[in-house]
């Protein structure tokens, strides 16, 4: 199967360094395109898990974007527009999330794909606690690979599979 | 009391589970298990901590799985009349969205998300005449309840009736489809792959094996490169049939008690490295990593004593975990920088007397669903976010059981008469001083391949519960640990193999845990075998002997049942049982009649076609004409062991009746029980031999 679009929305941890240059991720050192999205990942995976300790945050529902019903994110993904996106949110004392916002962007370009990313973060919701989280941050990045996927035995989805990569699932 | 464990285990791991959230799950199954309770009937008077009713009360919920997209569990929930629908639970309200529910005698066994979408059920047809059998089914449902379709009801390609087994995705609309034909059972039957389509359940034949009982392996391309399959003629032979450049198929045949080369899939994304499984340079299985063009390999791992059972992979397919059951069940971590290996050391510290194993993930691999199990818990459901490290508990299939009322099992260790060390697994019963308790040994059947792990054994525990130590034994002979520890011992059965019960025996008084006046030996199948033949070789050793559905006379298998209709069958019994028939009657029970001494209960399924009624019907006529202390159970419905509810608690109520009257509380002259059959149960042929010396 060939991989049309693969995208990382690679996602930043509040206090990781805030920069709107954003530059697309260097893979070179990788033997692929999956093994470098999934080490940023599970990096990034880290360093929030550290930031939700300090804070005493814990998911109950963490969904996904649905770009599939957005015709704006859809072109963005076919065009292979690159770039990366802001949030800020706060988490309410019972859990929710209100107040989500597009705190910066890399282009105007990659705002195509924030419609349906701020819907997502919406529907969030947060163990409650006793206090409530403003002004929290999370990014998504948009990168994308043009060369074929590389995809090896398919029959356990539970490996992950091209199209358990592509940006259209995040 | 669960649901603070399961806080507990949450808040261990970082995680809270949410009061009012995830607890409407388990406020469905509490009801759920209440309602059965209630319909189940009176409970049998057992002295036990929990009711054999609890133990044999399937879950409330099975194979819990996520959502590639994260927004839905897909589960099989247990109905009132005991099947099994297939069901959609929204994430976020942990409600029941959708259900699938087909009329007629169907349960779901099984199911795997197409999409986000869809879902695909395996359900099977419970067969009206006998227990156990059934016939596999595809259905398929979207997450909305719509769509709801029999997919594959069989095809008719071969004489008509054939299950089918789902395997991979082709694409969105399309899953391929396993299927073997029956009625070619004797000789191994092929495999075809059908294309399925998922929503509309058309189906085309695709591809078919060009060995027998055969597994394919795709490369990136989703092309068949190889099939590892068997050989009909020979129990032990593997068979890998490799494309060759002109299409066709090169075959390399191995012989499995000198070891194996079997590949078992390419790397990801590569076309010139796969991964094999060998037994040739060592007898436990390594994990190799082999470049098949320049025929490099590299050993990935390998443990010294057993096999590795499973092997544990990243999101790029890269090895960072060997699962293995040396004693307790352990992941040996192969890469220990690995994201997945550090994540499930995490996980596994939170419950360190438990085992924790990844079930699936999101497509984005952001979440997790983990079982949690072990001895005392048969397992629960958690869902794990990578985002915050923390343990959200999902469900607990068995609410009813509480495992601090189940029997912990310790593994064990001993040296046998030569010096062999042998492993195996003591079951001890809560609250009692595990010093001086009546013993059964339970040997498992087989005996060649097969093994006990630690793990929550129904069997053990309810024997534990009415207050018996039970000792597992991985006597030479049996799997798991190697092909030499294996295969060396064909032909040995009643001699070596007998003598490594009679050495865990001794073991179990010698530490002081047994009482040497109160042991009996029960075991199925060959472990009836070693049962009847432990209490004719050791007949001052054992007070009892149970043999369910047991092999009592090595020539009678020589020409009964179906494993001496297959070539390979023939094989493996002149190997196994003995090559003639004066050694087949020396290492038989029946021809030891005479010399047991403890009283024996007899167990057999009428339509057992692996071990012939007739082994049952000379071992109960022999010790009848010597007037013996006997008894017998037959269940006409049952095969190869009995699988209905109603049948197993009669049989089990029965069996610890009569452990109870010979080792127990009780007395020999006690009259058998009154109350083992299930309230509205039929009940099964039981017989108790009057006029005989007991005590």
């Amino acid at each position: 199967m060939v991989k049309s679009l693969i995208a990382a929305a690679s996602l930043v941890a509040a206090s990781q360094p805030f920069s709107l240059d954003w530059q697309r991720p260097d893979c070179s050192a990788y033997d692929s395109h999956s093994e470098c999205e999934n080490a940023l990942n599970n990096a990034y995976r880290r360093g929030m898990q550290q930031e939700f300790k300090d804070k005493g945050l814990s998911f109950w529902y963490y969904e996904r974007p649905d770009y599939s019903e957005d015709e704006q994110a859809e072109q963005a993904f076919e065009d292979k527009i690159e770039g990366a996106l802001y949030f800020s949110f706060t988490v309410e004392k019972d859990g929710s999330v209100s107040d989500v916002a597009v705190k910066a962007k890399s282009s105007d370009e990659v705002m195509a794909y924030a419609g349906p990313i701020m819907a997502s973060i919406n529907n969030w919701q947060f163990v409650p606690s006793d206090q409530s989280w403003p002004d929290l941050e999370w990014r998504y990045a948009f990168y994308f690979e043009p060369e074929e996927c590389e995809e090896g035995a398919e029959e356990d989805t539970e490996e992950g599979s091209c199209e358990a990569d592509s940006g259209s699932d995040r | 009391m669960k649901m603070k464990q399961a806080l507990i285990a949450s808040l261990l791991a970082g995680a809270i589970a949410i009061p009012g959230i995830a607890p409407a799950l388990a406020e469905q199954q509490a009801a759920a298990a209440k309602q059965s309770q209630a319909e189940d009937g009176a409970e049998l008077s057992m002295e036990s901590e929990v009711a054999l009713e609890d133990l044999f009360r399937p879950p409330t919920y099975t194979n819990i799985r996520i959502s590639p997209d994260g927004r839905h569990f897909a589960a099989g929930m247990r109905r009132e009349d005991g099947l099994t629908d297939g069901v959609i639970i929204d994430r976020r309200t942990m409600k029941v969205k959708s259900v699938l529910a087909i009329d007629g005698n169907i349960g779901v066994t099984g199911f795997r998300w197409a999409n986000n979408e869809r879902v695909l059920f395996h359900f099977t047809f419970k067969s009206a005449t006998s227990e156990g059998d059934g016939v596999a089914a595809i259905a398929g449902m979207n997450v909305d309840g719509s769509r709801k379709d029999i997919l594959w009801r069989g095809s008719d390609d071969y004489g008509g009736g054939e299950g089918a087994m789902l395997q991979g995705k082709i694409d969105k609309n399309h899953f391929r489809v396993a299927v073997y034909p029956s009625g070619t059972g004797l000789k191994f039957p092929y495999l075809y792959i059908y294309k399925l389509n998922i929503y509309t359940g058309k189906s085309l034949r695709i591809a078919r094996s060009p060995i027998r009982s055969a597994t394919p392996i795709f490369n990136k391309d989703k092309e068949i490169t190889h099939w590892v399959g068997y050989q009909p003629s020979s129990y032990k032979n593997r068979v890998v049939a490799t494309r060759n450049a002109s299409g066709g198929w090169d075959e390399n045949v191995y012989d499995e008690s000198k070891g194996l080369y079997l590949p078992e899939g390419w790397v990801r994304g590569s076309d010139e490295e796969m991964w094999y499984t060998d037994t040739i340079e060592a007898p436990t299985k390594g994990l190799y990593r082999v470049n098949v063009e320049t025929g490099e390999r590299t050993l990935v791992y390998r443990h010294p004593k057993v096999d590795y059972d499973a092997i544990a992979r990243d999101d790029d397919g890269n090895p960072w975990g060997a699962v293995v059951n040396y004693d307790y069940p352990t992941v040996v971590y192969i890469d220990e920088k690995n994201h997945y290996a550090q994540t499930h050391k995490k996980l596994q510290g939170t419950f360190p007397s438990q085992y924790v194993s990844i079930v699936n993930r999101t497509a984005d691999n952001n979440e997790w669903v983990v079982s949690v199990r072990g001895d005392r818990d048969p397992g629960k459901y958690y869902l794990y976010n990578q985002f915050d490290g923390s343990l959200k508990f999902i469900a607990d299939p068995f609410e009813w059981i509480d495992p601090a009322n189940i029997p912990a099992t310790h593994p064990v260790r001993f040296n046998a008469r030569d010096g062999m060390e042998i492993n195996g697994f003591l079951t001890l019963p809560v609250g009692k001083d595990p010093k001086k308790l009546p013993l059964i040994i339970l040997p498992h059947g087989g005996p060649h391949g097969p093994r006990d792990y630690w793990r929550f054994d129904r069997e053990s525990i309810l024997f534990a519960n009415a207050g018996y130590a039970v000792m597992h034994v991985n006597y030479r002979g049996s799997g798991g640990y190697g092909r030499d520890f294996e295969y060396d011992w064909y032909g040995h059965w009643g001699l070596e193999m007998q003598d490594d019960l009679t050495d865990a025996t001794y073991w179990a008084i010698q530490s002081g845990i047994a009482d040497r006046d109160r042991i009996c030996i029960y075991g199925a199948s060959y472990g009836g075998y070693a049962s009847l033949m432990g209490v004719a070789k050791e007949p001052d050793l054992y007070q009892c002997s149970i043999g369910y559905v047991g092999v009592y006379d090595l020539n009678i298998f020589m020409h009964s049942g179906d494993v001496q209709m297959r070539k390979g069958g023939r094989e493996y019994l002149l190997e196994a049982a003995g090559a003639t028939e004066e050694k087949r009657a020396a290492q038989s029970p029946l021809t030891h009649v005479d010399r047991i001494e403890a009283p024996v209960f007899l167990v057999q399924g009428k339509r057992d076609v692996r071990v012939h009624w007739d082994h049952y019907v000379a071992m109960r006529d022999a010790l009848a004409e010597k007037n013996h202390a006997l008894e017998t159970l037959v269940a006409p419905r049952a095969a190869h062991g009995a699988r209905e509810t109603d049948s197993q608690l009669e049989i089990y109520c029965r069996m610890i009746d009569f452990m109870d009257r010979h080792i127990g509380d009780r007395k020999p002259t006690d009259p058998p029980r009154q109350d083992c059959v299930p309230e509205g149960a039929i009940g099964l042929e039981y017989k108790y031999y009057e006029g005989v010396k007991r005590g």
